[in-house]
C-alpha cells in the first residue's frame, strides 16, 4: 500500500468522524434574504421537533450577536403551536427559561458555559459555527447555493429534543456544501 | 373395413378432437375468468399501490417542500420510484406552482405502451405538514403491473394450453386401449366372418363394463353362428347324401351313377383306359313284391345291393338305377373279358337264396347287359343305352325260372 492510498484513506476516515452533515435551503433575494431565510429554517426546525412535556408554546431565546437571526420572531407553527423568540443575554438563556437557544457570536467560554448550562433537554441552533463542533446540535451555514444546516450528531445523539428524522435526513445529503 | 376407414373419421380421431374442444373450451373459459377476476383484483391493487406510493411521496416531499429545499425533494422522491410502479411524480405547491417533475428511469418504454385503460393511471395524495397542505402529490402509474398479469396471463394460457394437448394425447392413448382397440377386435373378428368364414376367433374382454359387453355378446353371437354353421353344413351334407344316394340300398342312384360314369370317361380319355358299365335288371322281382309285400320286396333290394358290394374291386361303382334295377361300373379292365367275369361273379352271388319271411326266400336271377368303353361308345347315354340293351336282350333270350 502506497503512502498516497494511506493518506487518501485517513483523510476520508477524518472527514467521515469530524465532517458535519449538511443540508440546504434556498434563500430568497433581497437585502435580508438570509435573515429570511434563516427564520424559515430555524421555525421549521422546531415545527418538526418535539420535547418531552410537548409544550404548546416553544419558547425561542436568541442570544449572541446574529444579523442573521434579525428576522427570528413570534409566529404560529405550521402544526398550530407558536414560537416565542426572546432576546436575551447568553447568561439569561437558561433549561428552565428555554425550549431552544439559537446562539449567535459571543465570545468562546460564554458559549461553552451556555451550552454547558443548557443540558440536553434544550434544541440548540447556532449560526457561528462553521464547522459544527463546539456542542451546539444544528449550525446554520449560508453557502452560495443557499442556506445550509449542519448537525453535530453527538449533541443530536444525546439530546432529548426529538427532531424528525426527515429533517435530520436533509442534511444527510451532505453534497450541497461541497 | 378399409374402405370404411375412409368415409370418415375413426374413431380415436371423433374422441380426441372431442377432448381437444373440450379441453380447449374449459381453458378459455377458466382463463377468461382468472384472467378477468385477475384484472379486477389487479385493478384494486394497483389503486391501492398507487395511493399507498403516492402518499409515501407525499410524507417524504413534506419535510423538503417546509424546507424549501428542490434538491432533498429530488433525492427523498427517489427510493419511490426505485419499485418501478410509478412512471413519474409530480409535486406541487399550495399555488399551484410545479415544484418537481421526476420521470422514472427504471421505467422502459414498453410497459407504458400496454392497454392500461381499464386501470387507474395515476393517484394524488394531499402533502400537509402540521395540518396545513403545503402542496398535492401525482403519481402517475407506470403499468408495470398490469404488464406481469398480461404476461403471466399469456404464459400461463401457453402453459395450460400445452397442458391440454399433453393430457388429450394420454387420454386418448388410454381410451385407444380401453375403447377404441376393443372395437377394433371386434369390427376385425366381424370381418374374419364376412370374408374369411372364420368362426374361430373370440374377442379379448374390455375394460369397459359395455364394450366388455359387447364382446361378449359378440363371442356369444359368433358361437350361435358357428353352431348354426354347423348345423347348416351337416343338414346340407345330409341333403346331398339323399340327393345322392339311394335309401334303401345304400348305394349311390342314377344321377350319382351317370356323374361317376361321366367322370371316368374323362380319366379313361386321357389315360387311354378301358372300362365296363353294366346293367342289370333283377327277373321277377315284380312277382315277390306282389306276393310277399313290399316290405319283403325292400329286403331283397337291400340284400342284392349287399351282395354286389364284396364282388367289385375298389374304384368299381355300384348303384341301383330304380326299382330292381342296378348298375355297376368296372373300372380300369385290363381285358374286356373281364367284365364278363365280374357278370360272371355277380350271377354267382345271387344263387344263394335270399329269406323274405320265416318260411319262404326268393332266388334273384339276374339280366346283365354289359357295354365296354371305348369299344361300344364314348359317351355316357351311348354306353347307358348299349347296357340297357343288352340287359333286355339277355333277358327276353332266359326262360324264366320256375320258382321253388
Amino acid at each position: 500500500m502506497s503512502f498516497a492510498t494511506i493518506a487518501l484513506g485517513w483523510q476520508i476516515a477524518l472527514s467521515l468522524s469530524l465532517h458535519p452533515i449538511a443540508a440546504q435551503s434556498e434563500i430568497p433575494s433581497g437585502v435580508d434574504g438570509l435573515a429570511i431565510a434563516t427564520a424559515d429554517m430555524v421555525a421549521a426546525i422546531i415545527s418538526y421537533s418535539h420535547w418531552e412535556r410537548e409544550p404548546q408554546t416553544i419558547r425561542l431565546c436568541v442570544t449572541g450577536t446574529s444579523p442573521q437571526s434579525s428576522r427570528l420572531a413570534t409566529r404560529t407553527l405550521r402544526d398550530g403551536r407558536t414560537m416565542v423568540a426572546a432576546r436575551m443575554a447568553p447568561s439569561a438563556a437558561s433549561a428552565s427559561t428555554c425550549n431552544a437557544v439559537y446562539i449567535g457570536q459571543m465570545a468562546a467560554p460564554d458559549r461553552a458555559r451556555l451550552i454547558g448550562r443548557l443540558g440536553n433537554h434544550v434544541l440548540t441552533i447556532t449560526d457561528a459555527d462553521p464547522g459544527c463542533e463546539y456542542g451546539a446540535a444544528i449550525c446554520l451555514r449560508p453557502t452560495p447555493q443557499g442556506l445550509t444546516f449542519d448537525l453535530n450528531l453527538d449533541s443530536v445523539a444525546r439530546s432529548r429534543v426529538r427532531i424528525d428524522p426527515r429533517v435530520l435526513g436533509l442534511s444527510h445529503r451532505g453534497g450541497g456544501t461541497r | 373395413m378399409s374402405a370404411q376407414a375412409t368415409r370418415g373419421p375413426s374413431l380415436r380421431q371423433v374422441l380426441a378432437r372431442s377432448f381437444v374442444l373440450v379441453g380447449l373450451l374449459g381453458v378459455a373459459v377458466s382463463l377468461i375468468a382468472v384472467f378477468a377476476t385477475g384484472l379486477l383484483l389487479q385493478r384494486d391493487y394497483a389503486r391501492d399501490n398507487l395511493r399507498l406510493l403516492a402518499g409515501q411521496a407525499a410524507y417524504s416531499a413534506e419535510v423538503p417542500i417546509v424546507f424549501n429545499d428542490r434538491r432533498a425533494l429530488r433525492d427523498a422522491l427517489q427510493p419511490i420510484l426505485e419499485s418501478g410502479d410509478i412512471a413519474s411524480i409530480e409535486i406541487i405547491d399550495a399555488d399551484g406552482a410545479v415544484l418537481a417533475n421526476i420521470d422514472n428511469p427504471h421505467v422502459g418504454l414498453g410497459s407504458s405502451l400496454l392497454p392500461i385503460a381499464l386501470l387507474p393511471d395515476h393517484a394524488e395524495a394531499a402533502i400537509n405538514s402540521g395540518g396545513t397542505r403545503i402542496g398535492t402529490v401525482r403519481a402517475n402509474s407506470s403499468g408495470r403491473g398490469t404488464g406481469r398479469l398480461i404476461i403471466a396471463a399469456i404464459v400461463g394460457s401457453i402453459a395450460c394450453i400445452s397442458l391440454i394437448v399433453l393430457g388429450t394425447v394420454a387420454i386418448a392413448r388410454r381410451l385407444n386401449r380401453s375403447l377404441v382397440a376393443p372395437l377394433a377386435a371386434i369390427a376385425e373378428a366381424a370381418h374374419a366372418v364376412r370374408t374369411d368364414g372364420n368362426f374361430e376367433r373370440r374377442v379379448p374382454p374390455a375394460n369397459i363394463a359395455e364394450v366388455n359387453e359387447l364382446a361378449e355378446d359378440f363371442n356369444a353371437l359368433l358361437n350361435k353362428l358357428h353352431d348354426w354353421q354347423g348345423q347348416i353344413s351337416s343338414t346340407h351334407e345330409a341333403l346331398l347324401h339323399r340327393a345322392s344316394y339311394d335309401l334303401l340300398s345304400g348305394l349311390p342312384n342314377r344321377s350319382t351313377f351317370v356323374e361317376r360314369v361321366r367322370d371316368t370317361i374323362r380319366a379313361a380319355a386321357r389315360s387311354e383306359d378301358h372300362f365296363a358299365v353294366l346293367f342289370m335288371d333283377g327277373d321277377r322281382f315284380k312277382e315277390t313284391n306282389d306276393r310277399f309285400g313290399h316290405a319283403a320286396g325292400d329286403r331283397v333290394i337291400a340284400e342284392v345291393a349287399a351282395r354286389l358290394t364284396p364282388v367289385l374291386r375298389a374304384g368299381d361303382v355300384a348303384a341301383r338305377l330304380g326299382g330292381d334295377e342296378f348298375a355297376v361300373l368296372v373300372n380300369h379292365l385290363e381285358h374286356n373279358d373281364h367284365a364278363s367275369a365280374v357278370a360272371e361273379r355277380i350271377t354267382q352271388a345271387m344263387l344263394t337264396p335270399i329269406a323274405v319271411d320265416e318260411r319262404h326266400s326268393v332266388t334273384v336271377s339276374m339280366s346283365i347287359g354289359v357295354a365296354i368303353y371305348p369299344d361300344d361308345g364314348g359317351d355316357v347315354e351311348t354306353l347307358m343305352q348299349i347296357a340297357d340293351d343288352r340287359m333286355y336282350s339277355a333277358k327276353n333270350a332266359k326262360r324264366p325260372p320256375v320258382t321253388p
